[in-house]
């Protein structure tokens, strides 16, 4: 017997027959007339649908024949299959490739055989249209030609199955999709804001509506279909959220803002806010925070209300406890001294916190609108300097400013100062006692103004400074602030666009320092101001070196003198130290006889004269003593 | 010269408070009122300078002009007493007239040296015109 092999394509093959989903599916009345059908046609008792799997032939329609399906070695039909070619076998006893076929030798005992292919439009043959008969017989070409005829019949049945699979398929997953886009449009408009996709020039399109928006009808629904712009949902809103899409279409920036509208006769505020979304649009997000605004102000009403119920009081028993301090009633003994100042400090303590709620409730609420003009900072600093006047003498510690003219900044005056003066304060209570508080006024650049507050206290752990601008954030209680004045002074800086912030080292004092735009002077007078501050340094230290040089110089005359060896090295050392400096005339001369020194000093020991050696450190020690007299 | 003052504030303990600071520790001849209306009461003579709060309950500091204007307060120079003012907010209350501005809290030691300083400048700028 002769086992049939696969065809090349086989695995191709059985994808596409799986594809038609036939295999073990139902008996249908189409493919059972066609196989009743074929019977007919050619007289035989036996007719197939027989599809070819991997391990079995399987019979999708037959007649007159009770088992449903073959293992595939002894099937007649995978022969079909192998060769893709119709197959006719007159007498299977006859035939050396069936004749032990046990199909032959058993039930049905096949004797005719005439199979076709059914070959799929993409050339893979998934079975056969055959007819099968227990005496051998011969077929007609007509009957073949009928044969195939009803093949290709079979076929389009197959093909339609194929498709109707296809077809059910991609509504199941349409079907799938649109649940989950039901659930996806379900969440969006269960969330409590309104989102809406905006394109560079401002159109718009829905994609769901917590709020109603004006084209909405009774049902919720956009009624007209018709073009949206921003401008219909926050009206003239379009010129300054334009620019926004663009940011975060372009540069995938986001950003937020608040609009109030008028909503059917009632104050609605909006927060818009823009993130990137797609290629050509952004997504912009409405929220009405009316209420969130509104209990924001009731806090802030509150809160003003307490300080200012609690302050009005506080200062009359500050002005009473004054009073009586100054001894406006007679003289106090020490103890009632002491318990007035005790309730004096106090009471001041308690008037400096209320006073900075107030003012960091009056700026976070926004409503205090900055009252911007031209600010000269040498002034505000001489002011600030002023107002600290009286805390820097008690604590013992000096104020320096350092500041040119010619620095300014726009700004609301009154609040600058209060943020300069609080850093400065701040300074002044964390220094040692004699130590001086530095407020100097500089450039971090061409139009950037930098102001900065340095002392030399205790300084900041890094770990701390960040927590530093925080509200009621004291790193020490002992100092006598509220723990409030940084947080204002950032909380003013910052609403001028300014940045604020503190460099320190602990042990090496600290830099607290705000960065503003503004005027500053010309560069020629700022590279003045660092020329001269860096040689001032330079003078300092290079006097600093001198005692140590001129005894050095003496101790080798009077090496010359008694004739011992000079320690040449030194000298040169010392001299080329001096000579590596310049400034003020008496130093450039000294720099002229210190070079003289080294000089003589490069030359073989041997060969310098002494004497000659003597006169030039001689003149050398006289200028040191005319550039040490100049102190 | 033994200076006048007539105090107009509402709250009694302020009040007793700028009577002790101008009366007690400078010396001043002082007479004291809870309202405008209180002041007018007070009667003549004229007093050398007015305090006047600004926000005296349901009255309006401010008011003070209209009394002069109508005649019913003897007219003579004042200062405002208010709670922390901003920049432009004293430059308001100076332009309707007030020679100066104390703003509360303030220490009672200092207020006479201040209504003093402010009417000096006020009386010398007199002079000039």
């Amino acid at each position: 017997m002769k086992v049939p092999s696969k065809p090349e394509n086989e695995s191709e093959r059985l994808q596409v027959l799986r594809a038609t989903e036939l295999l073990d599916s139902h008996a249908e009345e189409a493919f059972d007339t066609l196989a009743r059908a074929v019977a007919k046609l050619v007289g035989v008792p036996i007719a197939l649908v027989s599809l070819v799997d991997e391990g079995r032939q399987w019979f999708k329609a037959r007649v007159g024949l009770a088992v449903a399906e073959t293992p595939r070695e002894i099937a007649f039909c995978a022969h079909v299959v192998e060769t893709s070619e119709p197959l006719i076998v007159e007498d299977a006893t006859l035939d050396e490739r069936f004749s032990d076929n046990p199909l032959v030798t058993g039930p049905p005992f096949v004797r005719f055989y005439a199979g076709v292919p059914l070959a799929m439009p993409s050339g893979e043959v998934v079975g056969t249209l055959c007819v099968i008969d227990r005496v051998s017989r011969t077929l007609t070409a007509a009957q073949l030609e009928a044969l195939e005829a009803l093949a290709s019949q079979v076929l389009r049945l197959v093909e339609l199955r194929v498709l109707n699979a296809m077809v059910r398929r991609g509504n199941d997953r349409l079907r799938e999709k649109n649940a989950a886009l039901r659930r996806a449009r379900a969440m969006l408009d269960a969330a409590p804001d309104t989102m809406l996709l905006v394109d560079r020039s401002g159109r718009c399109s829905e994609l769901s509506s917590a709020i109603r928006l004006p084209w909405d009808n009774a049902d919720g629904g956009d009624a007209s279909g018709a073009e949206r712009t921003i401008d219909d949902v926050v009206p003239s809103v379009r010129d300054e959220i334009v620019p926004m899409v663009i940011a975060a279409i372009e540069r995938g920036e986001s950003s937020k803002f608040e609009r109030s509208i008028d909503r059917e006769g009632r104050v609605v505020v909006l927060e818009l806010y823009v993130a990137p979304c797609r290629e050509s649009e952004a997504l912009v997000v409405l929220r009405d925070v009316t209420r969130e605004r509104e209990l924001e102000r009731m806090k802030h009403e509150f809160i003003g209300m307490i300080a200012h119920e609690i302050r009005t009081p506080l200062s009359s028993i500050l002005a009473s406890l004054k009073i009586l301090d100054a001894g406006v009633f007679g003289a106090l003994s020490d103890e009632q001294r002491e318990m007035v100042s005790v309730s004096l400090q106090s009471s001041e303590r308690l008037a400096r916190l209320v006073s900075d709620v107030l003012d960091l409730e009056k700026l976070s609420l926004g409503g205090a609108k900055l009252e911007r003009s031209r600010v000269d900072l040498s002034a505000l600093c001489t002011d600030a300097t002023r107002e600290l006047a009286s805390l820097s003498r008690e604590a013992g510690v000096k104020l320096v400013l350092e500041c040119l003219d010619g620095f300014a900044v726009e700004a609301d005056r009154d609040r600058l100062l209060q943020a300069v003066v609080n850093l400065l304060g701040n300074a002044v209570r964390f220094s040692p006692r004699g130590e001086p508080v530095t407020l100097r006024v500089d450039a971090a650049g061409v139009g950037v103004v930098r102001i900065t507050v340095r002392d030399r206290g205790p300084g900041i752990a890094p770990e701390q400074q960040s927590r530093l601008f925080q509200r009621f954030e004291r790193l020490d209680r002992s100092k006598g602030g509220t723990g409030l004045g940084l947080a204002i002074a950032r909380e003013i800086i910052e609403q001028h666009g300014g940045r604020i912030g503190v460099e320190s080292e602990p042990g090496s004092g600290a830099v607290f320092w705000i960065e503003m735009d503004g005027e500053t002077p010309h560069r020629d007078a700022l590279a003045a101001r660092w020329r001269s501050e860096a040689l001032a340094e330079a003078t300092m230290i290079f006097r600093a070196t001198l005692p140590a040089v001129r005894s050095l110089c003496v101790a080798s005359l009077d090496a010359i003198a008694s004739g011992a060896t000079v320690e040449r090295g030194a000298l040169r050392r010392a001299s080329h130290r001096i000579a590596g400096t310049s400034g003020s005339l008496a130093m450039l001369a000294l720099s002229a006889a210190a070079r003289a020194v080294e000089d003589l000093c490069v030359e073989d020991a041997n060969e310098i004269d002494l004497a000659v050696m003597r006169r030039a450190i001689e003149a050398f020690v006289a200028q040191l003593d005319i550039t040490l007299g100049d102190r | 010269m033994t200076r006048s003052a007539i105090i107009i504030e509402d709250d009694p303990a302020l009040r007793r408070i700028i009577e002790v600071a101008l009366g007690r520790i400078a010396g001043w001849s002082v007479r004291s009122a809870e309202g405008l209306a209180a002041a007018v009461a007070l009667g003549a003579p004229a007093p050398d300078v007015y305090l006047v709060d600004v926000m005296l309950g349901d009255e309006d500091g401010r008011s003070i002009l209209g009394l002069f204007d109508d005649g019913s307060l003897a007219r003579a120079p004042f200062l405002f007493v208010t709670a922390l003012v901003r920049q432009t907010q004293r430059a308001e209350y100076m332009e309707l007239g007030a020679i100066g501005v104390i703003e509360k809290p303030f220490d009672p030691t200092k207020l006479a040296d201040a209504v003093e300083r402010a009417l000096e400048q006020h009386l010398a700028g007199e002079g000039r015109r």
